[in-house]
């Protein structure tokens, strides 16, 4: 194996160059937002998965707390504000993200300067999971604003009909209440026309994220782990399309350029649940040494999810809207998610997968074991299984996890040969 | 096994040391027997279809098989029922009844289904909303599908027949509610073991046979004079499940004395109201959207802590101790703010945290004398 | 011969036994320490003599023994058990009537109390059955770096910033220590970062049942400068170590003992 690598042409890796434009837009989405708070202009927290157009469609700008929280475990103060969320009596078993923002409320630490602009409303949809619901429901005892829940039914089989209608009617009942909320209605226009822009964006993603089907990958999950920032935050805004153009036009040009992602390409994997905020560039890095590249996640995977066709009503726009926030891999049972791991594994060109047991996301993580063994047994197709967690360092092992990788690499050469 | 005063409480006490044996001795004498993981699933659908609903719970002791196929970051309960269906435990059941509550549960449903591919699943898809005209009308229509299931199982279901189980089930909820209610004049007379012994019972029990002790029960606690908790200060117990009896035990023998539960293995699944006259199955969505909600749910203007206090001081109450599942997220998400309002309000609260599959730790017994300690300082006012 | 009667509180921890002999007027007249050992009765029996040897006493002194800790229910002779939470606030209002709030860290278990005025308990907190942020993390440790238990706290006092040890794991904190060292990061920084964890770990119970002056700290714990300094900084508030912070639990034991005997204060 030693030998082998040092025949290889030693390439230094070559950055995705559109990440400058990236951090430009997030400093100004969230500076904008920040200037915002006590003014008239209204704020939103929402979850990832949240029917963000209806807010756009009102003027409200949409706040991710997820997406702060990842900042935060990315830039390593979340152990710090989990720290200062447990000290308030939250267990320590409890979702790190929702530790992570709650401590970043009590202190006011936060990458943004002074922490998140304060909500006037909260949006809450349980389609990536059910921590949501508890964690939103502290929000509003914090807070003390409207909360609009949206519960889109987690599907064991096909989406249900009823299910898609429930949440339709629950979409019409919050543009109702937002219309309330910034006393006029929502213009249904308006909010078509950002649905729109959201698909494409949506489209763009998706299209992004399947260049990275080309051998050798251009870019891999550790970037797209980053540059998903627009599409959650900035999804039905024209900036999310702008950037993700930029961030195609690179990808393509470094396809044509032959420049790879991890230079000697060598195995190709796929990602299973959260990234690990906290260890993002040491776990690329670490990869990239034993020439493997990571080429597609589940995770990124859900942000581009749109309703399959045959539950599209081109006359019923709100409940083409309704099939879609009824969400992809993570609000579906473990058949669909096979299939999905399956489909990836084809598509991608992979020799394996990476899942992350990931400690506080009981959602994603569950069903994990069943799917390894699935992907082995039915299958053929080995899975590496990393213990850790989203944004809680605390449970990390940086000797236990380098093992398990080196181990798992191995087995991937020994396989091939 | 305690002894007691009530034969009726005997009768519930052997029930539940006896577990499934009564299930599985019906199931070989040919009777269909359907388990259920959680309170929401509608009993009432799969009773009118013949079967005897039982309610699927762990066991004591480790969870090896269930380690293969879920992380130990899952609740004790979820881990020790996986693991007693992967060891063929529930044999005798020809359906098991999942619920859509919380993240593990909605999991757990999937597994158990693709590893026991013999047995039938079927996962009630609760809305997790409750209020409100949509989730009315998802939850009817759930329910509507869910008798289709059934039907397609075990054979039509008459509305008649399914509005006599509604019924039976309606009286079953308002004994138990009585029961609850004669007890809090009675701490002494019935004490938190045995009634933890006569929930679990009602568990495995015929509905029938159990409605008939209790409705008893209730007559011959109310007969007895009215009493207090003597010298132990008295507790409201709250969390979801409780499958070990061992803790409420170990909480009485540390010196509290048990007057009232707030446990989805208790109270809890007795609160809902009386069901509607009208359609079915828009009763039975009506009366589990209005139950009392699992900490899973979202019942806007609900106030878990205004809840629980009031329900601790209408037992009168010195404290309440909260017995949580290591890794119950619902409840552990509403932890702090429900014991910072009852601290507020003078309502001292304790934590135990638990695993359901193990016998309560050492440390447990400590921290409810310490608790007990504490509270007869303020019973007896120190000055 | 009226020897004057003595009152002793005996506390069984899970790595020390500790006895305290008071008057009638709740003066010390005695206290002894002894490893707990595989006995607890034999080392409550032992600690009770060496203390009575120490006082001059005769057995028979001992007009009432209350027990308390971890082994509380294995002491011969008491006249009841209590709780080493209550018994630590009897003791810490004793030493310090202005004593508001109590952290102990004991070899197994570490608890935070909070106080009223009259030394009853408001509110109190345990570890969970994990060890991070007991006496034992830092057992495990000292043996792993192989420095004195007693020299952690000064060593780590010379350092002039804690090594960052993120996992309060005891297995994989342990591991993190031996790549530390591995990396060449000096012992005095390591065990800087690991008074860090313990500290963050024990100050999350403590500001649970809230933080308030005057705060002591007790049990054996209570001597590692190191990690006093550490919940210092987070409680915003300097820490009051008694003179023998581990007899602080049979101290109030004592105190519970003469109350019992007299009939007053006493915990039914």
């Amino acid at each position: 194996m030693k030998e082998r690598q040092s025949l290889m042409t030693e390439q230094e890796r070559v950055p995705i160059q559109a990440y400058k434009r990236m951090k430009e837009i997030m400093t100004t989405y969230y500076g904008i937002a920040k200037m915002s708070e006590g003014t008239d202009q209204k704020i939103a927290w929402i979850t990832s998965g949240g029917p963000v157009e209806i807010l756009y469609a009102a003027g409200i700008i949409p706040i991710y707390p997820e997406n702060h929280a990842a900042m935060c475990g990315a830039t390593r103060i979340a152990d710090e504000l989990c720290a200062a969320a447990e000290e308030r009596g939250f267990s320590r078993d409890l979702c790190s993200y929702a530790r992570t923002d709650f401590g970043s409320i009590y202190t006011k630490k936060s990458p943004v300067p002074g922490g998140l602009p304060k909500p006037d409303l909260l949006v809450c949809c349980n389609n990536i999971c059910d921590t949501v619901t508890k964690w939103y429901q502290e929000l509003q005892r914090i807070f003390d604003v409207p909360l609009i829940y949206i519960d889109a039914p987690y599907q064991y089989g096909d989406d249900r009909p009823e299910a898609i209608d429930y949440v339709k009617a629950q979409l019409e009942a919050m543009i109702q209440s937002v219309g309330e909320i910034v006393g006029r209605p929502i213009d249904r226009d308006k909010l078509d026309e950002t649905l729109e822009i959201s698909e494409r964006a949506a489209a763009l993603w998706r299209e992004i994220q399947g260049m990275l089907a080309h051998r050798p990958a251009p870019m891999n999950s550790f970037d797209t782990f980053i540059h998903l920032a627009p599409i959650v935050t900035l999804r039905g805004t024209e900036l999310c399309i702008e950037y993700y153009e930029l961030l195609r036009d690179e990808i393509r040009q470094r396809i044509e350029a032959g420049i790879a992602s991890v230079p000697g390409e060598t195995f190709r994997l796929g990602w299973d649940n959260l990234a690990i905020w906290y260890k993002i560039k040491e776990l690329s890095e670490k990869f990239a040494a034993y020439k493997t590249a990571l080429v597609v996640s589940t995770y990124p995977e859900g942000f581009c999810y749109q309703a399959p066709e045959h539950l599209r009503d081109p006359n019923d726009r709100l409940r083409t809207m309704a099939a879609t926030y009824m969400g992809g891999y993570i609000n579906h049972g473990l058949d669909y998610r096979e299939r999905d791991l399956l489909r990836m594994v084809k598509q991608f060109h992979l020799d394996g997968f990476v899942m992350h047991s990931n400690r506080s996301c009981r959602a994603y993580s569950f069903g994990q074991y069943e799917l390894a063994k699935a992907l082995m047994e039915k299958h053929d197709i080995p899975t590496l299984m990393i213990e850790a967690d989203m944004n809680d360092s605390r449970a990390w092992s940086d000797e236990q996890v380098k093992t398990r990788i080196e181990a798992f690499i191995e087995t991937l050469a020994a396989r091939r040969n | 096994m305690t002894t007691t005063r009530f034969s009726e409480v005997a009768a519930c006490q052997a029930a539940a040391a006896e577990g499934y044996g009564a299930a599985r001795a019906a199931a070989n004498a040919g009777r269909k027997v359907a388990g259920f993981m959680c309170s929401y699933a509608p009993q009432e659908l799969f009773h009118a279809a013949g079967y005897l609903p039982v309610r699927i719970l762990g066991r004591e002791g480790g969870a090896t098989l269930a380690d293969e196929i879920i992380q130990p970051y899952a609740c004790s309960f979820a881990r020790s029922a996986l693991d007693s269906a992967l060891a063929n435990e529930f044999d005798f059941l020809r359906l098991a009844v999942f619920s859509h509550t919380c993240d593990t549960m909605q999991n757990v449903a999937d597994l158990w289904r693709r590893n026991r591919p013999e047995m039938a699943v079927i996962v009630v898809s609760v809305p997790t909303q409750t209020e409100g005209a949509p989730a009315r009308t998802f939850f009817r229509r759930e329910l509507q599908r869910v008798r289709q299931a059934v039907e397609a199982l075990a054979g039509p279901v008459a509305d008649d027949a399914l509005w006599d189980s509604i019924r039976l089930y309606q009286k079953h909820r308002a004994a138990m509610r009585r029961l609850y209610e004669v007890r809090r004049t009675h701490p002494g007379v019935i004490s938190g073991s045995e009634m933890l012994a006569v929930v679990t019972a009602s568990f495995f029990m015929e509905k029938q046979a159990h409605l008939e002790l209790i409705t008893r029960l209730a007559d011959a606690v109310a007969a007895c004079p009215e009493d207090t908790p003597g010298p132990r200060p008295a507790v409201l117990v709250a969390g979801s499940v409780c499958q070990n009896a061992d803790f409420i035990k170990a909480i009485e023998e540390s010196g509290c004395a048990v007057v009232d539960d707030d446990l989805c293995m208790g109270s809890r699944s007795f609160s809902l109201p009386d069901p509607p006259d009208g359609d079915p199955l828009e009763s039975l969505a009506e009366i589990y959207l209005a139950r009392t909600p699992c900490p899973a749910f979202h019942k806007p203007g609900f106030d878990a802590a205004q809840h629980m206090l009031d329900r601790a001081r209408a037992a009168q109450a010195d404290g309440v101790v909260f017995l949580l599942t290591k890794f119950c997220d619902p409840w552990f998400f509403d932890y702090p703010y429900i014991s910072r309002t009852l601290e507020a309000a003078e309502m001292p609260t304790l934590l135990l945290e638990v695993e359901q599959h193990l016998p309560a730790p050492a440390q447990l017994r400590t921290r409810v004398e310490a608790f007990a300690e504490m509270l007869r300082g303020r019973v007896a006012s120190w000055a | 011969m009226g020897v004057k009667p003595c009152f002793a509180g005996v506390d069984v921890g899970s790595a020390t036994t500790k006895a305290v002999l008071v008057d009638a007027d709740g003066a010390v007249l005695a206290h002894a320490l002894l490893p707990s050992g595989g006995n607890l009765a034999a080392a409550a029996d032992a600690v009770v003599a060496k203390a009575l040897a120490d006082a001059g006493l005769a057995r028979d002194a001992i007009a009432a023994l209350i027990s308390t800790g971890y082994g509380r229910e294995n002491v011969a002779g008491r006249l009841k058990a209590v709780t080493e939470i209550t018994c630590h606030a009897r003791g810490a209002h004793a030493l310090n009537p202005g004593v508001r709030a109590v952290i102990d860290i004991g070899g197994q278990d570490s608890k935070a109390i909070a106080l009223d005025a009259k030394g009853m308990v408001k509110k109190f907190e345990m570890n969970d059955k994990c060890a991070a942020g007991t006496g034992r993390f830092l057992e495990v440790m000292a043996r792993t770096l192989d420095v004195d238990l007693a020299a952690i706290g000064p060593l780590a006092l010379t350092a002039d910033a804690p090594a960052r040890i993120s996992s309060t794991c005891t297995v994989f904190a342990e591991s993190e220590v031996i790549s530390l060292l591995a990396k060449g990061e000096s012992v005095p920084r390591i065990l800087a970062g690991l008074c860090a964890a313990i500290t963050q770990r024990v100050y999350a119970l403590a500001s649970r049942v809230g933080m308030a002056p005057v705060l002591m700290m007790t049990g054996g714990v209570a001597k590692n400068s190191g990690v006093v300094r550490g919940i210092e900084q987070a409680a915003g508030m300097p820490v009051v170590i008694p003179e023998e912070p581990q007899t602080v639990g049979a101290l109030g034991a004592a105190l519970y003992a003469r109350d019992a005997a007299e009939n007053k204060n006493t915990i039914q």
